[in-house]
């Protein structure tokens, strides 16, 4: 084992590792740029390198990129990936008040031991966590889906109704197209493009980022705040002395989002909004969350970091990609000639060893590249001026949807989605809940329908959907994150909060 | 008014699910009842007084509105112009709503010469970085 790892330490791979998270992170940061058009773009450069330096390089763009999704969200209230969804909830209002150079701090910190317990969780546990994950059927990701919007809708901003009501249009947004299962052509318009149904990263685009903008030009006002005495270099030690109070939040968020990232398709932001919400329900304060709470950023970028290690378990042990960039990695290992399965870890050994401990240095490499970046992220950002800023961002999320699928349509898709996601800003409606059933759309629908199917032809629909052990332990969280929020604000004296 | 648009588009999708399949009808379906129950009792809840509706953000109106006509008047240039010049176009459009104060005509400069390298900039990035063929 530890011939691996000094393989994994050869100069030549540390390097990579190096450019990996640089890439990244930097790709990751800009709204319209995703983990995966990173790993898909850079895949090609390493088909002529060993497979295991190519595996790193792929890997540590993958961590990056997750990664760097804080940077828009904290700076900008723009999930740079829908795994940073949660991180806008605290990590945007910490930013507002001046203190975004040490929301990037904590996130940066969350992000790296999220990433290395994911790896610990790969490199110990695989082949029994797989199996565990073979045993989630369709409605069980039904109901992890509808988990998943239950808990963003108690969760946003608004009210819990109003979660709810975003939460459904979200899902009305992901039903345009094709349909996963039948094939019906829905809510198309005899338009071709809508016939491949509206891209998720057009709707996070739209959704996040063109409010943002719009909302810029409402005010002469600095966007975010800035001083001086505040800003005293990394704020590292305060962020350190910040972590140390949030070892029990750190280690649980890491450890869900290892466990929600083996499961195939669940993905980071499931993992990060569950992590989230745990977080706020155990925190004494609790009540600051979703205002700024340091804790709210440690738990959503430990947990969404992690996933990138679970992701690989069901990835390398069952082939079964957990995401897309899982699924680009598992193409370029079958381009080195590498079969995929139980035998994996036996058979390639050398290669998935040091691939694994490669993903260990490239977490660990995040910390000193993401301090560097954030630090002068933050400050860079806060001297542009309005006039510039404003159209900067229109700028990358015009090219950046375009990037998508070459398809001009779909950036009128993008700016359409941008207005009326701030008509229903202003009206109280949080686009985190719209997003995040655009995001769960496809695999609610599959997980339902199968579902519907199974129990049909068994003559047990209601035992499908209510019978089976898993899903009644998914449905006793839904049924609490419903009824935290109520109770919560039962306690504090009103039934219903509104937003401003 | 939002919740009123939710369940017209609710009831829209219940109508429009007639002509699909029942694979491709019944998760719309389920969907836009639970939207449409959700909006009703959001509103009733308003009506009693428990509900309150959010006064969301201020700030002045024709500003955002004219960015929202930049913003689609840059799309429509892009196929006319190319991305760097369509995008030059727009990029100068939004400068002008974003900005708030006069400028000297040395400031204008500035801004426009950071217009040019920042367009083209994203343009190298994507069309040569990032191999997207614009």
């Amino acid at each position: 084992m530890l011939g691996y790892l000094f393989e994994a330490l050869t100069p030549f791979n540390l390097m990579l590792a190096f450019m990996g998270v640089v890439a990244g992170v930097t790709i990751g940061a800009m709204p319209g740029l995703t983990a995966t058009m990173a790993v898909a773009v850079l895949t090609p450069l390493t088909f002529t390198m060993e497979p295991a330096s190519a595996l790193i390089m792929l890997a540590a763009i993958y961590m990056g990129g997750i990664y760097g999704g804080c940077f828009a969200a904290v700076l900008l209230n723009t999930p740079g990936t829908p795994s940073s969804i949660a991180t806008t909830f605290d990590g945007y209002p910490m930013a507002k008040r001046g203190d975004g150079a040490l929301a990037l701090s904590l996130a940066t910190m969350a992000s790296v031991v999220g990433g290395v317990v994911g790896v610990a969780m790969l490199l110990l546990v695989a082949p029994p966590l797989a199996k565990v994950a073979l045993a989630f059927g369709p409605v069980e990701y039904f109901w992890l889906a509808v988990l998943g919007l239950t808990l963003v809708a108690s969760l946003s901003e608004g009210s819990l109704l109003k979660g709810i009501m975003g939460a459904c249009f979200g899902l009305l947004i992901s039903f345009v197209g094709s349909a996963v299962i039948g094939g019906d052509l829905r809510f198309t318009f005899g338009n071709p493009t809508l016939t491949g149904g509206i891209n998720i990263v057009v709707a996070l685009i739209g959704l996040f980022c063109i409010p943002v903008v719009l909302d810029l030009v409402t005010t002469p006002d600095p966007h975010l705040e800035f001083s001086e005495d505040k800003h005293r270099g990394f704020r590292l030690m305060e962020a350190v002395r910040q972590m140390f109070g949030q070892k029990l939040n750190l280690v649980r968020s890491s450890a869900i989002g290892a466990f929600v990232g083996a499961l195939p398709a669940a993905g980071g932001a499931i993992a990060s909004l569950i992590a989230y919400s745990e977080a706020r329900r155990s925190s004494k304060r609790s009540a600051h969350f979703g205002k700024g709470e340091p804790g709210g950023i440690v738990a959503s970028e430990a947990a969404n970091n992690a996933t990138v290690g679970g992701g690989f378990i069901p990835t390398l042990v069952l082939g079964i990609p957990g995401t897309p960039p899982d699924a680009i990695i598992l193409g370029a290992l079958l381009v080195h000639g590498i079969r995929i399965g139980p035998s994996l870890f036996t058979e390639h050994s050398a290669i998935v060893y040091t691939f694994i401990f490669g993903l260990l240095i490239a977490s660990l490499l995040m910390l000193p590249i993401g301090l560097f970046l954030g630090r002068y992220a933050f400050r860079g950002f806060v001297a542009i001026p309005k006039a510039l800023l404003v159209p900067g961002i229109l700028l990358m999320t015009i090219l950046g949807t375009y990037a998508i699928n070459n398809n001009l349509t779909e950036v009128f898709i993008m700016l359409a989605l941008g207005v009326v996601g701030w008509v229903l800003a202003r009206a109280g409606f949080s686009p985190a809940p719209i997003v995040l059933g655009v995001v769960l759309g496809q695999i609610a629908e599959q997980g339902f329908v199968q579902a519907w199917l199974i129990g049909t032809a068994s003559d047990n629909l209601l035992g499908m959907y209510f019978g089976r052990p898993i899903s009644l332990v998914i449905l006793t969280l839904i049924v609490l994150s419903l009824g935290y929020p109520l109770l919560s604000s039962r306690l504090k004296g009103k039934l219903v909060q509104g937003s401003d | 008014m939002a919740a009123l648009g939710f369940i017209a588009l609710g009831a829209w999708v219940l109508y429009e699910s007639r002509t699909y399949t029942e694979f491709g009808a019944v998760f719309p379906r389920a969907v836009s009842m639970v939207m449409i129950l959700a909006a009703v009792v959001w509103i009733l809840l308003v009506m009693v007084g428990v509900g309150r509706s959010a006064p969301g953000e201020r700030g002045v109106l024709w500003r955002p509105l004219t960015l929202m006509v930049v913003g689609a008047a840059w799309a429509l240039l892009i196929p006319e112009l190319g991305f760097v010049g369509g995008s030059l176009i727009g990029f100068l459009g939004a400068m002008v709503v974003a900005k708030f104060h006069s400028w000297s005509w040395l400031s204008w400069l500035g801004h426009m010469a950071v217009a040019v390298i920042v367009t083209v900039a994203a343009y190298a990035l994507f069309a040569w970085g990032l191999n997207v063929p614009l």
